[in-house]
């Protein structure tokens, strides 16, 4: 039934080989579709696949959504959620071009006098644009290249691995980083990189690596690289279960007849881990490109640049977002702090459009 | 804006008027002493202004006595390094609520931009005690003009009042919003007990190591550097000199300079910091100091308690800070069984032969305790200011309580009992807690007696001739949501910036380079119409005081 649906949404191009050998049972579908996407995003499609079929099948609405009543709740919830505390906000985006000021409180947002693009103008025209904009995209486009596929990698060495238990102590320490701080993790960074007594330095110069102890925290040129890598440390582990449960639902059949036909752990990994789970890699991949400028799938590019940053490194960790901070938010200026949100934001909505479409074009695979 | 000075030079000289015409009533020699010590934690009789009873701070009936049954007020501490966050558990809070019924309901930021938010969302509690943007709050939407609560409900209050802390308090819309505290007018500044804020630049060394040295002579720069050479010659582990990544570093005082984002007033024109002639020689001066290797880049990189904990760890042999660091951390290595001694260098060192040392003094007070219009009995809020602002509020918030937490010695000094210096702030609660109205020179006066601190005292005594005060520069901050406003955070957070790179230069000629940039880059920001508009503010300030005979 799923298999049949899934052709008339014309959708089945997007499943993974696995998606078309399906039962009939509709709970189960759905439960099915999630494992093959391998995360929530898996969830969605799937709901939207199940739900776009049985549509055309019966197609009584009202009377399904009593019948789904119960789950349906959930859904509205998360509309409900979506529509407060994203969509209303949204309101507060027409003060990017008025002067708004504190005092006018929330009723400001509608009596203050428009400005036009004044803000914005001013930002453009600020001494530091071109440091502020090249670090945000610097940042985000090193940690997009070095931290994506690392998740990956790491999801399919783990997989590999034969010692369940190995592969269980491994999977639970590599994750449990994410659950750390960044105000916790600079603080770690802090006592193992600085120059006084940090670990590292010390057993730099000890080893005779180096002959003086090297300021990490301070030295701009060690800033961009502390940032990336202590980002695959902190959230490579979290990352690779998505595609570790897109990797458990590939089938095994196709393993053994690889095998059998003399395919090496290489050639299997190449020719059917990775093209298995090409779906899920394209969907977390256009979901880190629409949140580049925040850090991508950390979406950890405010708070290391705020806790890693200082006035030695400022020319490389300054970026959008602790821009908006200290020039706009801790200064009240809300309108000009908007604007540069607001910017920030149209970059990301053109950022999820193209890569959505050339995600589309090339492997047919797309969030919309 | 000619409007609102004129209506601001108005109001200045009726309320002037009004009081010279009270003192006049009771003869010159009371006015004067009234001027003079209104807002003195001694309390000096005051003129009631036409009744026979003479009024001062401890007449029976003042307002703030009439009242006394309990009553919460809400209030935001704007300040996350404040010492208190709970009223009710230390002397000095249980005493102010036995003698006002006055109880509050404390919240403490957390981050620096809390009270915006709490400001657009109109939820500011009923008192806020800030020191940054203060200029905001001057807003009769936002907070309740102390003028106009004073005289609904506690008139003898602005009698009571310094008038030159009036004329310093009064906003520009001419309305008083609040007293600032802290504040010394001249004849508080000359009092042989009152002291300069402890805020105030101190560096701090190494005397155990510097007489291991053989006490090498230290009466200049040159002699401080000699110094730093020796140690790291004979401590090579040793970081020579660590600067507090922040505050600004004591080289510029013994240099004779601001610091570059201060403002300075020189033949009635008013200057950014970062204008002075000769400034560069600061920065070629610390760039030396970084390339000869007596300190690393990397300490400018550091939170504040990163910069405590390795001085406190014993392995810098010196360090700038505010006055206190000496007597804090010589405390840390007792405790710690640490074997060093800090002591600050006091007074000025020489510079090319001369002494050019200055220390910029505000003239004008500290931070500022406002009443909003969320406050839902201003007239309890307002008496309870009164009392905080008397010289009994002022003692007690500041000194805590007499035959308690100190005795008074000939001098008018405080006399601690034993182990007060052991005991923490957070449970006798005087000083830096409760003192929303507390003044210049009962601060003064327990930093002059302070047993824990001995070697800031001494050294706030060295620094206090060489200080500057200038009443004027009091009004030259551009109001909040101005232009000149974005100039000054803009100009401010250039000098920020520049500053790491211009200690950090590879060569002498890159740190001028990088100088002579931020000065562009400052005009390209603004700098010269921010001075343009300070002068004016200045001048026009300057004739308002001098028809006031201030």
């Amino acid at each position: 039934m799923v298999g049949k649906a899934v052709e008339k949404a014309g959708l089945g191009r997007q499943l993974n080989p696995g998606a078309d050998a399906i039962s009939n049972t509709t709970c189960f579908d759905a439960i099915h579709l999630y494992l093959c996407y391998g995360d929530w995003r898996g969830g969605i499609v799937a709901n939207i696949i199940v739900n776009k079929g049985r549509h055309k099948i019966n197609g009584k609405m009202l009377v399904r959504f009593r019948l789904q009543l119960y789950r349906q709740v959930f859904v509205l919830m998360g509309i409900l959620f979506l529509f407060i505390f994203s969509y209303i906000p949204m309101v507060g985006i027409i003060i990017a071009f008025k002067n708004y000021k504190l005092a006018s409180g929330l009723l400001g947002f509608f009596t203050s006098e428009w400005v036009g693009f004044r803000y914005f103008t001013e930002f453009f025209t600020d001494l530091n644009f071109t440091t502020i904009v090249r670090n945000t995209f610097m940042i985000s486009i090193l940690k997009l290249i070095f931290t994506f596929p690392m998740p990956i990698i790491f999801a399919i060495t783990i997989n590999e691995v034969r010692n369940q238990k190995a592969k269980r102590i491994v999977q639970t320490v590599s994750y449990l980083p994410h659950f750390i701080s960044w105000v916790v993790v600079s603080g770690i960074l802090f006592s193992f990189l600085n120059q006084q007594n940090g670990l590292v330095n010390q057993i730099l110069v000890l080893t005779g690596v180096v002959d003086a102890p090297v300021s990490f925290l301070a030295d701009p040129k060690y800033f961009w690289p502390m940032v990336v890598i202590s980002d695959i440390w902190k959230e490579m582990g979290w990352w690779a279960i998505i595609f570790l449960a897109a990797i458990t639902s590939i089938d095994l059949q196709m393993y053994e007849a690889a095998v059998v036909d003399g395919a090496s752990r290489t050639q299997r990994i190449w020719y059917i881990t990775l093209p298995s789970i090409k779906s899920t890699i394209m969907i977390v991949m256009i979901l880190s490109l629409g949140n580049l400028l925040g850090g991508g799938l950390g979406g950890s590019n405010f708070d290391q640049c705020y806790l890693l940053g200082n006035p030695v490194n400022n020319d490389v960790s300054e970026i959008l977002q602790t821009y908006v901070l200290t020039n706009g938010l801790a200064q009240g200026r809300y309108s000009f702090a908007t604007a540069i949100g607001l910017l920030q934001s149209v970059m990301s909505l053109i950022l999820i459009y193209t890569s959505n479409y050339v995600a589309n074009k090339l492997s047919g695979v797309g969030l919309f | 804006m000619k409007r609102r000075l004129v209506i601001f030079i108005t109001v200045i000289m009726l309320i002037v008027a009004v009081f010279s015409g009270c003192a006049g009533k009771q003869g010159d020699s009371v006015s004067g002493d009234k001027t003079a010590t209104g807002s003195s934690p001694t309390g000096s009789p005051i003129s009631s202004g036409g009744e026979d009873e003479e009024l001062t701070w401890e007449t029976a009936d003042l307002s703030w006595k009439k009242d006394t049954s309990p009553v919460t007020f809400s209030i935001f501490i704007d300040f996350t390094w404040y010492l208190v966050d709970t009223w009710g558990k230390d002397d000095v809070s249980k005493e102010i609520t036995k003698r006002t019924g006055v109880s509050l309901d404390v919240t403490k930021a957390n981050d620096p931009t809390q009270i915006q938010v709490l400001l657009a969302g109109g939820e500011l509690p009923d008192l806020v005690f800030v020191a940054r943007n203060v200029e905001r709050f001057h807003d009769p939407d936002i907070c309740y003009r102390w003028d106009e609560l004073i005289e609904q409900y506690c008139p003898e209050f602005i009698k009571l009042v310094d008038p030159k802390e009036i004329v310093n308090n009064t906003a520009a819309d001419g309305h008083i919003y609040t007293f600032k505290t802290h504040f010394n007018d001249d004849k508080a500044w000359n009092d042989p007990r009152n002291l300069p804020s402890p805020g105030a630049s101190g560096f701090h060394y190494r005397k155990d190591i510097v007489e291991k040295l053989g006490n090498p002579p230290l009466k200049s720069l040159d002699d401080l550097v000699n110094i730093f050479a020796m140690v790291k010659e004979k401590y090579p582990d040793m970081t020579v000199y660590i600067p507090h990544p922040t505050w600004p570093t004591p080289y510029l005082d013994w240099m004779g300079f601001f610091t570059p984002d201060s403002k300075y007033a020189d033949n009635g024109k008013v200057y950014l910091g970062i204008s002075q002639p000769g400034l560069v020689e600061y920065y070629k001066f610390f760039n030396k100091l970084y390339r000869e290797g007596y300190m690393s880049m990397e300490a400018l990189a550091y939170q504040p308690e990163q910069f405590f904990q390795i001085v406190r760890s014993g392995k810098a042999f010196s360090a700038n800070y505010n006055t206190g660091l000496s007597d804090e951390t010589n405390k840390v290595f007792k405790e710690q069984n640490v074997d060093g001694m800090f002591e600050p260098i006091m007074g000025p060192l020489e510079v090319d032969g001369k002494i050019k040392y200055k220390v910029l003094q505000s003239a004008a007070g500290w931070a500022s305790c406002f009443i909003t219009k969320n406050c839902k009995n201003p007239g309890r809020a307002i008496r309870f200011m009164e009392f905080l602002k008397s010289p009994e509020g002022d003692r007690l918030t500041q000194w805590g309580i007499e035959g308690v937490h100190y005795t008074l010695d000939e001098e008018g000094l405080l006399v601690r009992p034993e182990g007060f210096a052991d005991i923490p702030t957070q449970e006798h609660g005087a000083g830096a807690c409760w003192y929303f109205q507390a003044s210049g020179l009962g601060e003064g006066i327990t930093i002059a007696s302070d047993p824990a601190y001995p070697l800031r005292a001494k050294l706030l005594k060295a620094i206090k001739p060489y200080c500057v005060r200038d009443i004027g520069l009091n009004f030259v901050q551009p109001v909040a949501d101005s232009e000149e406003m974005n100039i000054l955070v803009k100009i401010t957070e250039l000098i920020t910036n520049t500053q790491p790179k211009m200690y950090g230069a590879s060569t002498e000629e890159e740190a001028v380079t990088l100088f002579e940039k931020m000065l562009q880059d400052a005009d390209k920001l603004g700098l010269k119409r921010l001075e343009e508009y300070m002068t004016t503010k200045y001048n026009d300030a300057m004739k308002m005081l001098q028809e006031i005979k201030y």
